[in-house]
């Protein structure tokens, strides 16, 4: 392929070619004669004028000839600059006239001249005619207007002796060098068009190849400006293809033909400057490794102050520049086959395919400026060479972006295969999921609960624990894909069903925040009937959102049997509502007195009744009436209940009491309604026989509590009447005691086990001694049963305990004898004694004066023990009496 | 521009308390109504874009209330704020339209995250 399109390309240029008959460019001008009459000039060939033509210095001869000054004789095409003329050197600068003969012999037709650069203003004719000019040449820099573009002259017929003589005026002040630059070349007017049409052809085929191959690699520099070669190479094609342009026949100026001559020549000029460095720094890029940088610094280093020049300094000036330049080029050029053959030798992708294209470069630059040095003659070749190298250089960018396409495709593959082991991997995971799953299938049946999972769409997934079933009492079809609301639907009712449906668009609003879909959950210890049971069940239904960026994607619902907890539970509240009513009942046993206790007992007696009553099968009353009638005394229990505050009663007369409201506002009540009216009541009777039951054993406590640690004195206070009765009796006497201010309160307790002492015996001594028969008393005048009083008083820092009758009092006689029968004192001073003394004599151990073995006094052991007893604790005796009135022993203790 | 805040209770005390906790807010309270039909009234001259609404209310009731003022202006946001003694009120308000709702006794925490939902809905 890439052979094909190297013959398809020299084929090209071969037509755009000229050829040069052998025989033909034998012929050379000889003494300003050039002599054609020997052969013919066949109408495709064309003749160079080269030779030696007359030349006369700073002279404009005649059109037809004639001069004033001798001629010389110099080479054509060539630079008038340098050669010998008067023993002096010719300078660049200046004016001539160039003459020729040209002998045409029988050549006829119309012909042509091809007239070349010629530097840099010319007026050329032809036996006397001007038939071609260019600029304005003149004697002096300022009148002269340079211009310099090949053209095609057509020639006057010849003389009738076949000649045809040339002159041309030529000034240069402008370049470097002056004078007929290139090849005149005579032919047939026809093929001469023919050929200069097909020079500018080639000229617009390189510059539109060249301009677009440098577009091309421009674009695909924008789409991937990390690759600066295309960059190099675009502008490197955009400066060779103005080149195109701007050289040779200078096509741009044919084209435009105000262009400036000497933005043309810049032109020419900077295509050239400009071009090496951007070629070196491709061949950089490209051979990184074979192109040194500082060779690079070097070409740019020369190219801009050289580009600079051509840019501000006259054409005059700048044109000198061009000889040196053209020497860097070599060793440019070497330096880059140079590297270039190292990159072949270093296997350089490419390298081989530069080499070529370099090669011809090299070799179309260096035959041009070998031909513009006279050396050779060849025609232009350095745009060929150019095209060509560019040709090569495209190519290797092309293997560079094969390279890379190559390397996409492999990484494409790559990836492929990546892809492809990716999909491996995802089909090993799902079988390690499934299986996992599996796994968890067996976690799930061994869970004690039931679980499984609703979407989206609020669809029950495909995996459920075993448990599930048996919960739910449904089978796995009845569950997996169906709506949620209609498994609740199901085994519930329509309300909660609907609870539930408006629930879970709460649970899936990711707005929600979860204890709020917590606590709006309605599926939470519902009671249901077994599907298939028929039994009642409690069960309890709890939802865990799976929270994702884009939302709630699904709920685990976990549903539990909780019938035993609830259950127990219950029944563990029942047992905790009992143990906090008795609780209460000791509670409201202590903070209650008993008499209030048995005010309640009263005040409910007849509303009990009631109940009893109306509750009774032989009342004859209707249901209704028998109804409100229960309802009354309930609330009055009730109201009881609240007054004495025992709570718990009440709380079970309220219960009662709002269940016969109910039952009061049925219309159509019935005998089984009595069944409700009949067990309410059992309740209450329950909580008041309870309340009972607890009263009694409290109070049973209390008392036997009280007996142990009772004070001394209430002891007393409550066993005195007793014993009083007691003695009553067997005496045959009338007697009932009277406190006054007797009691612990007013006793200090120290006191207490000698009082108690003291009043015993002082009472019985009333009772034996004091206190009359009822008859006797009568006969007195005195109330039947006697008054016995024991009060206490305080009095400064005395505490005064009083026992006083109303009986006959002490007999002073009986005490008198009795002291005497004891041996008490002397008769005689018994006699003498004043009463007051006779009476302290009952305080004497072994006085008494009752009846022998009387059970209730008179045991000697009398009031002996009170005088002792009251000495103890500190205290004192006064006794008062009235004979007939009453009997008064005061005991006077200490307070303090 | 500050939302503008409509509170609906019945009870003085939990006004006052909604008043005081909204006030940490970039809101207007445009007015606070202490039954359903003055609820009503209010929601129609002030057009708020924020509504705490109460649900148990003399007159007209929280989700009657809701469901009218959805009615006239849908975009107008609804916080219920109530106590879940009836999940199925709750559940039924929230499904008539309400944003969000608030549980009785109301915490200041729980108003700033419910007012933070709303504000980051309504700023979309």
């Amino acid at each position: 392929m890439k052979a094909f399109s190297a013959a398809a390309f020299f084929a090209l240029l071969s037509l755009l070619s000229t050829t040069y008959p052998a025989d033909l460019a034998k012929i050379k001008a000889e003494h300003a004669v050039i002599d054609f009459s020997g052969t013919v000039i066949a109408q495709t060939d064309t003749v160079a004028l080269d030779g030696r033509w007359n030349f006369y210095w700073r002279e404009f001869i005649s059109p037809e000839g004639y001069a004033r000054t001798q001629p010389i004789e110099v080479p054509v095409r060539g630079t008038w600059k340098g050669l010998p003329y008067e023993k002096t050197v010719l300078p660049a600068d200046g004016w001539a006239s160039y003459q020729l003969l040209i002998l045409l012999g029988q050549n006829r037709g119309d012909l042509a001249l091809k007239v070349g650069n010629i530097g840099t203003a010319y007026q050329l004719f032809a036996n006397g005619v001007l038939i071609a000019s260019q600029g304005a040449p003149a004697v002096s820099a300022d009148q002269s207007v340079p211009r310099t573009i090949p053209m095609l002259a057509k020639l006057p017929p010849p003389d009738a002796a076949g000649r045809i003589l040339l002159v041309a005026h030529i000034s240069n002040y402008h370049d470097r060098h002056g004078g007929i630059w290139q090849t005149m070349r005579l032919g047939h007017a026809a093929d001469m068009l023919r050929t200069v049409n097909n020079e500018y052809a080639l000229a617009a085929f390189l510059f539109g190849a060249i301009f677009l191959i440098g577009l091309h690699h421009f674009f695909m520099f924008l789409r991937r400006t990390a690759d600066v070669s295309n960059l190099a190479f675009a502008l490197l094609c955009v400066l060779l293809a103005v080149r195109a342009l701007v050289e040779g026949n200078r096509y741009l100026m044919v084209l435009l033909p105000d262009f400036p001559w000497v933005w043309n020549s810049r032109l020419a000029y900077l295509t050239f400057y400009a071009a090496l460095p951007l070629s070196v720094w491709f061949l950089r890029i490209v051979f990184r490794r074979q192109f040194h940088k500082w060779v690079f610094f070097g070409a740019i280093a020369v190219s801009l102050p050289a580009c600079l020049a051509v840019l501000i300094l006259p054409p005059r000036l700048y044109t000198e520049t061009l000889t040196g330049f053209q020497i860097f080029a070599l060793l440019m050029i070497l330096y880059g086959i140079v590297a270039v053959v190292r990159a072949i030798f270093a296997g350089e992708r490419g390298a081989r395919t530069l080499a070529v294209g370099l090669a011809g470069l090299f070799a179309g630059v260096t035959i041009d400026i070998l031909t513009v040095a006279n050396i050779l003659n060849f025609p232009e070749l350095s745009p060929f060479g150019l095209i060509g190298f560019i040709l090569s250089q495209s190519v290797l960018l092309s293997m560079r972006q094969e390279d890379a396409y190559t390397r996409l495709e492999t990484l494409a593959g790559e990836n492929r295969e990546l892809i492809e082991s990716m999909e491996v991997k995802i089909i090993e995971r799902t079988a390690t999921i499934a299986e996992l799953s599996a796994e968890g299938d067996a976690v799930l049946n061994a869970l004690n609960e039931g679980v499984f999972l609703i979407n989206r769409e609020k669809i029950v997934g495909n995996k459920f624990s075993q448990k599930i079933f048996e919960i739910l009492e449904l089978e796995p079809e009845e569950l997996s894909g169906k709506p949620f609301a209609d498994i609740v639907l199901k085994i519930t009712g329509e309300d909660l069903s609907e609870d539930a449906r408006l629930f879970l668009n709460v649970l899936f609003n990711a707005n929600m925040e979860d204890d709020m879909v917590e606590q709006l959950n309605p599926l939470r210890k519902i009671h249901i009937r077994g599907l298939k049971s028929g039994t009642e069940k409690i069960i309890d239904f709890s939802f865990t959102r799976q929270r994702r960026k884009q939302g709630i994607m699904g709920a685990f619902v976990s549903c539990k049997d909780i019938t035993a907890d609830e259950t127990l539970k219950a029944e563990l509240e029942e047992r905790e509502t009992r143990a906090n009513r008795q609780l209460e009942i000791v509670r409201t046993l202590f903070s209650i007195n008993p008499e209030a206790l048995q005010a309640f007992y009263g005040s409910i007696e007849n509303e009990i009744e009631d109940i009893d009553s109306a509750l009774s099968a032989e009342s004859s009353m209707d249901l209704r009436s028998r109804i409100e009638q229960v309802y009354r005394a309930t609330h009055t229990i009730k109201g009881s209940a609240q007054l004495f505050k025992i709570g718990f009663i009440a709380d079970q007369a309220h219960a009662y009491e709002t269940r016969l409201q109910e039952l009061m506002q049925d219309a159509g009540l019935q005998n089984l309604d009595m069944i409700a009216v009949h067990m309410g009541y059992a309740e209450l009777q329950k909580a008041l026989e309870e309340f009972e039951e607890m009263i009694r054993k409290i109070l049973q406590f209390q008392r036997e509590a009280s007996s142990m640690h009772m004070n001394a004195i209430d002891v007393l206070r409550e066993s005195l009447p007793k014993m009083v009765n007691e003695i009553c009796e067997k005496l045959g006497k009338k007697a009932a005691l009277r406190y006054e201010n007797f009691s612990a309160e007013h006793i200090p307790r120290r006191y207490a086990p000698a009082l108690r002492d003291a009043l015993v015996q002082c009472v019985r001594n009333s009772l034996a001694h004091s206190v009359e028969p009822p008859e006797e008393r009568i006969k007195t005048g005195k109330p039947e049963s006697a008054e016995i009083l024991i009060s206490v008083a305080k009095k400064d820092d005395e505490l005064i305990v009083t026992v006083r009758d109303d009986g006959k009092s002490f007999d002073i006689d009986a005490i008198r004898r009795r002291a005497g029968e004891k041996n008490l004192r002397q008769h005689s001073d018994l006699a003498a004694m004043a009463d007051q003394d006779l009476i302290n004599l009952v305080f004497m151990p072994g006085f008494s004066t009752a009846a022998p073995g009387g059970a209730f006094a008179g045991r000697g052991a009398g009031m002996d023990i009170v005088a002792k007893k009251i000495r103890q604790i500190g205290g004192k005796i006064r006794i008062a009496w009235g004979r007939g009135q009453f009997t008064e022993f005061a005991f006077v203790l200490p307070r303090k | 521009m500050a939302l503008k805040v409509l509170i609906v209770d019945d009870s003085q005390i939990m006004r006052d308390v909604m008043t005081k906790f909204l006030g940490n807010f970039d809101l207007e309270i445009a007015a606070t109504a202490r039954d359903g039909e003055e609820a009503l009234r209010l929601f129609a001259e002030t057009e708020p874009d924020l509504v705490t609404l109460d649900i148990t209310m003399p007159k007209i009731d929280g989700l009657a209330a809701l469901k009218e003022m959805k009615k006239m202006r849908p975009e107008a946001q609804v916080i219920i704020v109530s106590a879940i003694n009836d999940k199925s009120v709750v559940l039924k308000a929230l499904d008539a339209g309400a944003a969000l709702f608030i549980n009785k006794p109301v915490s200041e925490a729980a108003v700033r995250s419910a007012i933070e939902k709303v504000l980051a809905q309504t700023t979309r």
